[in-house]
């Protein structure tokens, strides 16, 4: 049984209503944190079912040197798994994501040098912009009072729930098992056990992930749970791990690109050829529904229920959905080797939360602004090497995925090295593959991976 | 040309002299680059490293080791003229910190001095063991220019059936199709695959019971302290060489067996079958839960300890994912047996399922690897099978069914 009143919410709600949300990259102060930290407590929502009516939400979480600042011990520290430890931007953490070159941590606005060092996220949501400042106003008093310096994002849910580019968020989130949200069957999601993105329960191979501990203290009123008899709390239970990655997109420059790479592959297509060829490099249709989706869904109304209840194994050869295109890549669902069932389970234990929101103003074609925009993307997991950095690694970067050979993800992948082979995206097909060069419209901007602790733990950290 | 013989592994491990035992780690970075360089013009050599483990007070006085791995096609002895002929100078500056090496050095000197060190390798799995280096880089030739010039003449290409644009790529592409099939190609080994037999699969049924027993045993008289139960205290994996071309990457590690005779001879049958077997699942060229795998070399040394070098085509985490989910059972058959693996009884309860804990076993006992060569290293081991089967496609009899299948290959 899941215990609710000790998740942070953010882990099973995405809130939705909460439209406008506000993120504090926060260098926390060298004394006082944990002081900060009470003050802050009481403000964090949980899970719990009552809180669903509350129109403003708070979640906190922590990086290694946030940790420390709060007094975490060494021997504490180091039960933490290693990904987390060495951080997002650590050479060999860069390697598996592809961030190198421009994307490289040295030229990221936050998490990626020392200067930019980030301690603890702060993020929160409100229905409106007001409900929102007045929130803000409230936690800011409390950074400032505590000597916390932030770097601020806003970000935002789109009323129409489109990105950037005009694709609908269909939310292919997984289905939690046990999970305090029901949702609707789908062969191709089985559903996940809560252990997959909280620790201290099961995960998909029936053990548990790695958890941190901490030393008992007599004084903690709310402790989180002993993990055995080394008189160690089990200080990770009900709390999971945040890969958050700030995701800059070019949208004009990408329109560009999407227009000539049209223009070469259908020029009958006319003004929809751009939105067709955005349509396949992603793999789904702006308005949600998958490429490689039933031909009754294709060309028919958008259906949120059947928009996931898809796999690929009837396009297995990439007719229909390219094999690189992103969500292809992202949630390969049934189509890894050989026998789909075996696909979909080793799926399973690879899944992400994905939390995401926009940052930066629409853009209109016909009143184009210049400024930064792109997605605050947020992935929650319980083991952030199995899950985040395979994801990256062995899905979206890997050149040989799907028996390709050269390609990586044309959205999310990083860009091959300047020395190495051309960067191109293949669109498979009878009689053969036609083939584009790609130009690369996201940049990486920032990034760092968080733990984010139950309550309890959460109240263990304030003490100090 | 010498006869072929497929794939082949030498292992040889050489104590370091005391005086260098600190620095041969930057002696072998230092030469590294030259003698990948150098490696690259040799046609016998798949891959090779150099790895340090501690030498547990061994032989020599000796407080290191230095572990010399190569995958090669051929003769052993050819393989060690070429590597001599071709990277000697560098070959040289590192083992001439070994105990025994003698100067002035020569070919014959060098060979003795591998032949001397040189440890049987218990079991060896290799993807197409029956391509040779040059093969392999020429069907990935000709897979490239077929996919160019399918780029460079799509318009004109489209228009025609699939037997009709397969044709064409046929008379394009004769002169460097007939190359490939000059290479040395040695397709007949997969005919010397063969089952295991009657007494065999006894022996590892018995062996698999005595295994159960001795797993309770471990786990009643208190083994499992042995057992490591925290992934943040484990050391890094060794960083991966950042902005290599390729997915390719290498991993050694080092296991200690558990004690008793029953554990080594175990051990010993079971890697055994694996050679046996390694042989028909690197024939079907793609094996379900080996897919990253290019190969995977198994040495015991004398001292107790199980030495495994692979290369995979994925990161170790990621290839350990991978293990987890889909060889878990032929994962706790050979290292259930060592120190450190996750509890686990009966090879297929516990043990590799618990993927934290296998990462964290793998990261304890990994080997620094400062030298890594790999002659193919953008080549993961499904690309090396599809190429070959684009090859023999265009050198053999064309149906539509198969000119539809060629096309359908060059994905990318």
């Amino acid at each position: 049984m899941l215990e609710l009143d000790d998740i942070q919410g953010l882990v099973f709600s995405g809130y939705a209503r909460q439209r406008c949300a506000r993120y504090w990259f926060l260098k926390l102060p060298v004394v006082g944190a944990t002081g900060w930290l009470s003050r802050l407590l009481s403000r964090v929502t949980t899970s719990e079912r009552r809180e669903r009516a509350s129109d403003r939400r708070v979640n906190v979480a922590l990086t290694v040197s946030g940790l420390e600042a709060l007094g975490l011990s060494e021997a504490a520290l180091l039960t933490f798994p290693q990904a987390f430890l060495r951080g997002m931007a650590a050479p060999e953490r860069s390697s598996l994501l592809g961030d190198q070159g421009e994307n490289a941590p040295e030229h990221w606005q936050f998490g990626g040098t020392p200067a930019g060092r980030v301690d603890a996220l702060v993020v929160a949501y409100a229905e409106t912009a007001d409900a929102l400042d007045e929130l803000s106003d409230a936690l800011e008093d409390d950074f400032e009072r505590f000597g916390c310096t932030a770097h601020v994002e806003d970000a935002y849910l789109a009323e129409d729930l489109r990105d950037h580019l005009g694709f609908l968020d269909v939310r292919s989130n997984p289905r939690v098992r046990g999970g305090p949200r029901k949702r609707h069957k789908n062969p191709y999601d089985p559903g996940v056990p809560a252990g997959e993105f909280v620790l201290g329960y099961r995960n998909a191979s029936g053990h548990f992930a790695a958890s941190p501990r901490a030393p008992l203290r007599a004084s903690t009123r709310l402790m989180p749970r002993r993990t055995d008899a080394t008189r160690a709390l089990d200080l990770g239970r009900n709390g999971t791990f945040v890969a958050l990655r700030k995701l800059a997109l070019d949208v004009p420059a990408f329109w560009r690109f999407a227009g000539r790479a049209a223009l070469e592959l259908w020029p009958q297509a006319g003004s929809h050829g751009a939105e067709r060829f955005a349509e396949t490099l992603v793999g789904r249709r702006r308005d949600g529904a998958a490429l490689a989706a039933t031909d009754a869904l294709v060309g028919g109304p958008f259906d949120a229920r059947a928009a996931n209840r898809f796999g690929y194994r009837r396009t297995g050869d990439g007719a229909g959905c390219p094999i690189g295109a992103h969500v292809r890549r992202a949630n390969p669902r049934d189509s890894l080797g050989d026998d789909p069932a075996e696909s979909l389970a080793s799926v399973q234990n690879h899944r992400l939360i994905r939390r995401g929101r926009l940052y930066g103003p629409r853009f209109d074609p016909a009143a184009p602004v210049a400024a930064e925009r792109g997605l605050l993307f947020v992935a929650l997991c319980a083991d952030l090497e199995r899950q985040f950095e395979f994801v990256h690694e062995t899905w979206l970067n890997h050149p040989h995925f799907g028996g390709l050979t050269h390609e990586r993800d044309p959205i999310a992948g990083a860009p091959p090295a300047a020395d190495t082979t051309d960067d191109t995206f293949s669109i498979q097909g009878a009689p053969f593959r036609r083939q584009v060069r790609l130009e690369r419209c996201v940049r990486v901007r920032g990034g760092a991976y968080f733990f984010m602790p139950g309550l309890r733990a959460l109240a263990y950290l304030a003490e100090g | 040309m010498p006869a072929p013989v497929g794939k082949q592994a030498l292992t040889a491990v050489f104590p370091v002299l005391a005086e260098s035992g600190l620095t041969i780690g930057t002696s072998i970075e230092a030469v590294s680059a030259a003698l990948c360089e150098k490696l690259t013009a040799a046609e016998s050599v798949h891959s090779a490293r150099f790895a340090l483990l501690d030498a547990r007070g061994g032989r020599n006085g000796a407080a290191t080791l230095l572990l010399f791995a190569t995958i090669f096609d051929g003769d052993t002895r050819v393989h060690l003229d070429e590597l001599w002929s071709r990277g000697g100078l560098e070959l040289e500056r590192v083992l001439g910190q070994c105990a025994g090496w003698t100067r002035p050095s020569t070919r014959e000197s060098f060979g003795r001095f591998l032949s001397a060190h040189a440890r049987p390798v218990a079991a060896l799995f290799s993807a197409q063991r029956e391509l040779t280096v040059p093969q392999i880089r020429a069907d990935f030739a000709l897979r490239n220019a077929l996919s160019r010039w399918l780029s460079e003449h799509d318009r004109e290409l489209r228009a025609l059936a699939p037997i009709e644009i397969v044709r064409r790529a046929g008379e394009r592409f004769g002169a460097a199709r007939a190359v490939a099939e000059t290479l040395g190609a040695t397709e007949t080994l997969v005919g010397t695959a063969s089952p295991l037999t009657f007494r065999e699969w006894v022996a590892l049924g018995l062996t698999f019971v005595r295994s159960c027993l001795h797993d309770l045993g471990d786990l009643f008289g208190g083994l499992w302290h042995d057992t490591l139960t925290s992934s943040g205290s484990a050391a890094a994996l060794a960083p991966e060489p950042i902005g290599t071309s390729g997915s390719w990457r290498t991993f050694s590690h080092v296991a200690e067996l558990k004690a008793g005779d029953f554990r080594r001879s175990a051990l010993r049958l079971v890697l055994r079958l694996l050679d046996k077997f390694s042989w028909k699942a690197s024939a079907r060229g793609k094996v379900p839960g080996a897919e990253a795998v290019q190969s995977a070399g198994f040495v015991l040394l004398e001292d107790g300890r199980l030495i495994f070098l692979a290369d995979f085509d994925a990161s170790v985490e990621s290839a350990l994912e991978r293990a987890a989910e889909r060889a878990r059972g032929l994962v706790g058959m050979i290292w259930s047996h060592t120190r450190g693996f996750p509890i686990s009884f009966g090879w297929y309860q516990g043990g590799a399922r618990d993927v934290a804990k296998l990462r964290d076993f793998a990261r304890h006992g990994e080997l620094r690897t400062p030298f890594r060569y790999s002659g193919y290293p953008e080549l993961g081991p499904y690309q090396i099978h599809d190429n070959a089967e684009i090859r023999r496609i265009l050198s053999g009899t064309l149906d539509d069914a198969v000119a539809r299948r060629l096309l359908s290959l060059v994905r990318d």
